[in-house]
């Protein structure tokens, strides 16, 4: 009779644990989501999270601070240059209407394939020549995180032309991805345009080494006081061997900042769990320039996505949703740095821009860190310090 | 009446332990996503848009399945987005010449949610190969292969890319495609040692159950 009984038990036992694996599974999945999970839904309440900046993405570095609570806008002098995927008329007119935040694009640059190297500047939205966008979205979420922070900057886009991944479907214009034009033309309208900043999140496997030209050009825009950023690229993307190649981000070139991401709500899994997760030296930097110049909010970060006409309100705008990657702290930095030289600007009382070595200055003392680090650089820049330490700069300038 | 039960239950106990054993041993090392190239197109010469002097440029068309194994749609993350989402790799007869894949990514973390059961998807993957003016791609052992849920990590989900080989002899192109019920060795030997432990085990304790109740009669 026990013998039974013990053998009963065993068997209720069993089948009452058989569904275990499979709920313990579903519950990890739930924590991981609760985690990580907020990384492409919608933003709530954007007004306020994005257009007061109370998102813990932008409270992280004092930004609210600065933008918010203080209103400040980038003034008429500073100009970013973008280089990215591509950007329809629609997510044009969003940027520059969209209610939380918006900048002003005062131009498109592209290149026509048709006609070898046409270059063409498009500064109307409703040009036709954008109603052929195949491969956009990225350098449109890419600019909201600018707008969010620098609102009003003047931006240039540059499109490039991306690969098609299917036959029938391809950008039928753009330029290729290192084409000496491109610094050809910013370089040759800096002046005219104003052009400060270059920020860059895309890669690719081109050796610009082979190219001492375009190190020239790059070299001329330093000496124009243009700092040249770039996303310092996810997890073991950046200059690694992956899948038989290296991808060569911009970064490895010395002319380069490059941006990592600081994790700045630990939402990364646990068992990783450190701030710089993003960044690319992970595992191993011993080989190469794995180099992190700064690191600024990556992981959650608001950005613009499915640009849609608002019937209601009349303007064109976009869904806020939650990004990750070096894409958007890049832009975050570079909107820091149009902060800054605005700030400057106001202390000396006109458009006179800090040199480079200013702006590199005011960088390193507004940073988080004192010394340079492998995996967070000089660390994230405090956008209060900096701004006051800018605008000191400028009155101590006049 | 109670000891037929007894042994029913006995019977049912060993079936049960065994059955799931042999479950554990071999679902526990099926991945959940697996990627593999089903077809791809002749290789073809293409318009060199890229104005490489030294090189000709190559494309090829490739159809991908992606399969999720699960009941669920599971949602992959890949660090970077990838054009194209196909990769290829090279072993030219002559080695003096390489391939050099086109390829832009953005440093973005996406996330793409795969239905239950196989996707379809498309790409053109293109490649130089560093001689001018070749009417053929180069001699040699080609693989094509699409990686899928890079940030494996985060999520959990095991994957799996089963490449397409291609081995092109004079123009001939041999291609190898790889199915999805194929698998290496290594990751899905059925292993029958857990069941024949878990039937060991019970075979002692009934044995010992036995041995006392006997002792005690």
């Amino acid at each position: 009779m026990k013998y039974e009984k013990i053998l009963s038990f065993c068997l209720i036992v069993c089948i009452g644990l058989a569904p275990l694996p499979d709920m313990c599974n579903n519950q990890l999945k739930m924590l991981d989501w609760l985690k990580c999970g907020a990384i492409g839904d919608p933003v709530i309440n954007p007004a306020v999270k994005v257009g007061n900046l109370q998102d813990a993405a932008y409270k992280y570095t004092e930004t609210d601070v600065i933008v918010y609570e203080h209103g400040v806008t980038i003034d008429d002098y500073v100009t970013v240059v973008i280089i990215d995927d591509g950007l329809t008329d629609l997510e044009w007119k969003a940027l520059e209407q969209n209610p939380e935040a918006n900048v002003d694009i005062v131009g498109f640059l592209t290149n026509d394939f048709r006609c070898y190297n046409e270059i063409k500047f498009i500064t109307n939205p409703n040009d036709p020549f954008l109603d052929n966008q195949v491969f956009h979205g990225h350098g449109f979420a890419v600019i909201s995180v600018l707008a969010s922070i620098a609102r009003d900057v003047k931006v240039i886009f540059i499109d490039l032309y991306v690969e098609n991944e299917e036959e029938e479907l391809y950008d039928p214009y753009g330029f290729t991805y290192g084409q000496y034009e491109i610094w050809e033309w910013i370089d040759d309208n800096q002046a005219s345009k104003d052009i400060d900043i270059v920020s860059w999140s895309w890669v690719s496997r081109i050796d610009f080494t082979e190219d001492t030209t375009i190190h020239q050009k790059w070299a001329s825009l330093i000496t124009k006081n243009v700092m040249l950023l770039t996303a310092a690229g996810n997890y073991y993307n950046y200059l690694n061997y992956r899948w038989g190649y290296n991808y060569m981000y911009q970064s490895y070139y010395s002319e380069w900042y490059a941006v990592g991401s600081i994790d700045h709500e630990d939402r990364s899994d646990s068992w990783i769990h450190h701030k710089s997760w993003f960044s690319s030296w992970y595992k191993s930097y011993t080989t190469g320039n794995h180099i992190v110049n700064w690191v600024e909010p990556g992981n959650g970060i608001p950005i613009l996505t499915d640009a849609y006409y608002d019937q209601s309100l009349g303007i064109y705008r976009g869904i806020w949703k939650y990004g990750a990657g070096t894409s958007f702290s890049t832009p975050y930095l570079a909107a820091t740095i149009a902060l800054i030289i605005t700030a400057y600007h106001n202390g000396i009382g006109s458009s006179t821009d800090p040199s480079l070595q200013k702006v590199l200055d005011i960088l390193y003392y507004a940073s988080s860190r004192s010394t340079f680090d492998q995996k967070f650089g000089y660390g994230y820049i405090d956008a209060y310090l900096a701004f006051g330490k800018a605008y000191t700069e400028g009155r101590l300038a006049r | 009446m109670i000891k037929p039960l007894g042994k029913y239950l006995t019977l049912i106990l060993i079936a049960y332990i065994c059955v799931s054993s042999i479950n554990l041993s071999v679902s526990g090392n099926l991945p959940v996503i697996a990627s593999r190239v089903s077809e791809v197109s002749e290789i073809a010469v293409i318009t060199n848009l890229y104005n490489k002097p030294n090189s000709t440029l190559f494309g090829i068309g490739v159809t991908v399945e992606i399969l999720n194994r699960a009941e669920e749609n599971q949602t992959v993350v890949e660090l970077s987005d990838f054009y194209p989402k196909v990769f290829i790799n090279a072993t030219l007869s002559n080695q003096t010449l390489v391939i050099d894949p086109l390829m832009i990514a953005h440093a973005t973390i996406m996330h793409y949610s795969y239905a239950p059961g196989i996707t379809v998807e498309h790409s053109y993957v293109k490649f130089y190969i560093n001689q001018s003016g070749l009417s053929q791609p180069e001699d040699g052992n080609y693989t094509l292969w699409r990686p899928i849920n890079t940030g494996y990590f985060v999520n959990n989900i095991t994957t799996l890319e089963l490449p397409a080989l291609i081995k092109m002899n004079s123009g001939n192109m041999n291609v190898t495609y790889i199915e999805f019920d194929y698998y290496p060795t290594e990751q899905t030997n059925v292993s029958f040692a857990l069941p024949l432990l878990s039937i060991l085990l019970i075979c002692t304790v009934i044995f010992a159950i036995r041995k006392k109740n006997s002792n005690k009669r």
